[in-house]
C-alpha cells in the first residue's frame, strides 16, 4: 500500500518540491516529498521548525505565497491534480472537500466581523441553498456539535470568546460547513493549554469517526500523533525520512533521526534525570547537503556514502515502514 | 535553617477598567499564596494560562510590588526593600524568560548581553567582564566565538543558553525560569532541560521552574506546586504527586498530558470546561464548576490549603487526611 500508484488513495502526493526565493538565497523548504493517504486515514506529519511540514500542507492546497513557489510535483486528490486545476475549481475544493484548521485560532478570525457573520459567509460559500430553518439555526447547530453554546453569542466578536472556544468554532467551520473528506490541521492545539488540548483532541477524534474524515495533522509534538493518528510521516530538513504505521514507528523507529527524536521526548512521569538530546542543530536550508541532511547529527553515521548521496525512502524492516537511510539501502 | 525564599499570603490584585464609566474590576492574579523553597531545591510551578504562575514569579522578584503579604529571603522580610537593598536582592535572584528573542536587545552582541548585569551592578572592569562572559559561555555549552555574534545569528536554543548565561552572570542563589523551553523544538528543548539540570547540580542553584508542561517539571524538580486562578491548590513532593495526585484539578491536569505512546491512548473523556476569568472567579472553591467531586459547601467556602499527608498540602473539601492514611 505504501509504494507505487494506489488507485484507492484519497490523496496521492508525488515529488512535491517547494522553494522560497529570498533575496540572496534560495530556501529548499520541501524537497521531493511523496506520500499517499487512504480515505478516513489519519496521518501525523511531524518535524521540528524548518523541517518543511507546514509548507507541505500549504503546498497541497496552493496556499504557498511568493517568494515561495511549488516548483514541481503532483497533488492528486481523488485522482485529479490540484496543481493544474483552474483557480475557481480549486477554491471550491478548498474548504468544501478539503478543510484546513490553523494553529492560532485568534488570528484565524477577522477581528472586525462578528463570529456569526463570518460563519454565515463560510456557509453561503459551501451550501447551494439555505439550510432548513435558516443560516443562524444551522450555525447554532454546528457550534452545539463542537461544544460551544452560541445562543445569543453570534453577534459577538472573536475577542468575546476564549482561545479554546475559537478553536472549536474553527473546527466547526472546517468540518461542518461543507462536506469534507480530508481535514488538514496545522498545529491545531499548540497555543492551547493541556486540558483544552485534550478536549480538542477528543473532538477531532469524534468528528473524524462521525464524518469518516481523513486527517493530516502537522505537529512538532509526537505525543499528539500517538494520540490521534494511524500513520506517521517524519520530516527532516525538507525531506520525508520515515513513513510507517504509528505502532511500528513508536515501537521500533527505523530512521536514526526518528530514533533520536523519540528518545528526546520528555516522558511523564520522568523515567530518568536526563532527557536524551540530539546534539547540533537543524541544517541550513539555503545550502542543502549533497548527502543526507541528518549525517552531521547522526549516531549511526556510515561514512562517505552519507555525505555524498541523498538516501531514498525505501522499505525498512517491515512492509509497513519506509526510511530514507543508507542503513537500509546498503543492506540490500 | 530558614527557607531561602518564603512567601506568606502573597497577593497581587490588578485593577482593570471595564467599559467606559463602567464598574472597576479587580483581577486576583495572586490571592494569599503561601510557598517556601529551601536552598538548593527545585520547585515546579504548574497550571493553565491565567492561573497566576508568571505573576507569582514576577512578584517574588518584586518586578511589581505585591498588593498584600510578605516575601522573606533567607528569613529576612524583604517585602519593602527599596534602593540599594533591592539592588542587592536582585543580584541574588535572577530570571530566565520564555522567549529569548524578546528578552534580549537584538542590537547588542552576545558578549554585551551577558556582561550587562555585571555592568549594571558595577562588577569588575572591562577586562574581567570579558573574561567572565567567556566563562559563562563555556558554562552553558556555547563556543567562545559566539561572543561577537548578534541574536539573529544564533538559533533559538542557543539564544536561550545566552539568556541562562546572563541570568547566572551575577552568581545568583535563586533563579526563576518562566517557561524557558516553551518556544523551543523537541530536540533543542531536551538540551536546555539537561543544561538546567547540570547547572543546578554544579552551582547548587535554587530553582522555581514555571511551566505548563508537567513532563518537563518532572525531570527537573523535587517538588511541584499547582496553581489555579491565583491560588495554590496543591503542593507536594514530585514523585508522590505524580503517582497519586490529590486535588481533582491536579488529577485533571495530569490526565490531560498526551503520552508519546499510541498504546496509551486515553479513552476516558477529557477534563471538563475551561479556566474562568480571574476577574469573575467562581464563588467558594474556584474549581468547583469544573470539579467532578464538587459538594454543596464547595460553592460557598474556599477550602484552606491543609496538610493531608507528610509533605502534601491540598486545598480541597473532598480530600480528607484520613482517607490517605489508609492508602499508606
Amino acid at each position: 500500500m505504501l509504494n507505487g500508484t494506489d488507485r484507492s488513495a484519497l490523496l496521492d502526493v508525488r515529488g512535491l518540491t517547494t522553494r522560497f526565493a529570498t533575496p540572496g538565497a534560495l530556501i529548499h523548504a520541501v524537497e521531493d516529498v511523496s506520500f499517499n493517504l487512504s480515505p478516513g486515514e489519519a496521518v501525523g506529519l511531524v518535524g521540528e521548525s524548518g523541517s518543511g511540514k507546514s509548507t507541505v500542507l500549504r503546498s497541497l492546497l496552493g496556499l504557498v505565497k511568493p517568494p515561495g513557489r511549488v516548483v514541481s510535483g503532483e497533488v492528486l486528490f481523488r485522482g485529479r491534480d490540484l496543481r493544474t486545476l483552474p483557480a475557481d475549481e480549486l477554491r471550491r475544493i478548498r474548504g468544501g472537500q478539503i478543510s484546513l484548521i490553523f494553529q492560532d485560532p485568534v488570528n484565524a478570525f477577522n477581528p472586525s466581523l462578528t463570529i456569526g457573520e463570518q460563519l454565515r459567509r463560510i456557509l453561503r460559500l459551501h451550501r447551494a441553498e439555505a439550510p432548513v430553518g435558516g443560516f443562524d439555526r444551522e450555525i447554532e447547530r454546528m457550534l452545539a456539535r463542537v461544544g460551544v453554546d452560541a445562543s445569543g453569542k453570534l453577534n459577538g466578536y472573536a475577542f468575546n470568546f476564549s482561545q479554546g472556544q475559537l478553536q472549536r468554532i474553527m473546527i466547526a467551520a472546517a468540518c461542518l460547513s461543507g462536506s469534507p473528506s480530508l481535514l488538514l490541521a496545522d498545529e491545531p492545539t499548540t497555543s492551547l493549554d493541556v486540558t483544552i488540548e485534550a478536549q480538542v483532541l477528543q473532538l477531532l477524534r469524534d468528528l473524524r469517526q462521525e464524518l469518516g474524515l481523513a486527517l493530516i495533522l502537522v505537529t512538532h509534538n509526537l505525543a499528539l500523533v500517538a494520540e490521534l493518528c494511524d500513520r506517521v510521516l517524519v520530516m527532516y530538513a525538507g525531506r520525508l525520512v520515515e513513513d510507517g504505521d504509528v505502532y511500528s514507528v513508536f515501537d521500533s523507529p527505523k530512521h536514526p533521526y526518528t530514533q533520536q527524536l523519540l528518545r528526546s521526548v520528555p516522558r511523564f512521569p520522568a523515567s530518568a534525570r536526563r532527557v536524551e538530546a540530539i546534539s547540533g542543530s537543524v541544517p541550513d536550508l539555503t545550502a542543502p547537503a549533497a548527502g543526507c541532511a541528518f549525517a552531521p547529527r547522526c549516531e549511526r553515521y556510515l561514512g562517505a556514502i552519507c555525505d555524498s548521496l541523498v538516501p531514498a525512502l525505501a522499505p525498512a524492516g517491515s512492509a509497513a515502514q519506509r526510511a530514507a537511510c543508507h542503513l537500509y539501502t546498503c543492506q540490500r | 535553617m530558614p527557607a531561602l525564599i518564603r512567601v506568606e499570603r502573597l497577593s497581587q490584585h490588578f485593577p482593570v477598567r471595564g467599559a467606559l464609566f463602567g464598574p472597576k474590576h479587580v483581577v486576583h492574579a495572586l490571592d494569599e499564596v503561601d510557598l517556601a523553597i529551601d536552598r538548593g531545591e527545585a520547585v515546579g510551578l504548574i497550571g493553565e494560562s491565567g492561573s497566576g504562575k508568571t505573576t507569582l514569579g514576577r512578584t517574588i522578584l518584586q518586578l511589581y510590588p505585591p498588593t498584600g503579604g510578605r516575601i522573606f529571603f533567607e528569613g529576612a522580610d524583604v517585602t519593602d526593600a527599596r534602593g540599594s537593598a533591592l539592588r542587592n536582592l536582585r543580584r541574588r535572584m535572577q530570571m530566565v524568560f520564555q522567549n529569548p528573542y524578546s528578552a534580549v536587545n537584538r542590537r547588542k552582541r552576545i558578549a554585551d548581553i551577558i556582561q550587562e548585569p555585571l555592568r549594571v551592578h558595577g562588577i569588575g572592569n572591562a577586562g574581567s567582564r570579558i573574561q567572565r562572559s567567556r566563562e559563562l559561555l563555556d558554562l552553558v555549552g556555547l563556543p567562545v566565538a559566539f561572543e561577537s555574534r548578534y541574536p539573529h545569528e544564533v538559533s533559538g536554543g542557543q539564544l536561550q543558553r545566552v539568556g541562562i548565561a546572563r541570568a547566572l552572570a551575577l552568581e545568583p542563589d535563586f533563579v526563576i525560569a518562566d517557561e524557558p523551553t516553551a518556544s523551543l523544538d523537541v530536540s533543542i528543548r531536551a538540551q536546555v532541560i539537561n543544561l538546567l539540570a547540570d547547572l543546578r547540580t554544579r552551582l547548587g542553584l535554587t530553582l522555581l521552574f514555571i511551566s505548563h508542561d508537567l513532563s518537563i517539571v518532572s525531570y527537573l524538580c523535587e517538588r511541584v506546586a499547582v496553581m489555579y486562578l491565583g491560588k495554590i491548590v496543591e503542593v507536594g513532593p514530585k514523585a508522590e504527586l505524580e503517582r497519586e495526585p490529590l486535588h481533582p484539578y491536579t488529577r485533571a491536569l495530569l490526565s490531560a498530558i498526551p503520552r508519546p505512546d499510541p498504546r496509551a491512548r486515553r479513552l476516558q473523556s477529557a477534563p471538563l470546561g475551561e479556566i474562568p476569568s480571574a476577574v469573575h472567579r467562581p464563588s467558594g472553591c474556584h474549581y468547583h464548576p469544573r470539579c467532578p467531586l464538587a459538594m454543596p459547601q464547595c460553592a460557598t467556602r474556599y477550602p484552606p490549603l491543609e496538610l493531608k499527608a507528610p509533605g502534601r498540602w491540598v486545598a480541597c473539601h473532598a480530600v480528607s487526611p484520613m482517607e490517605l492514611q489508609d492508602d499508606h
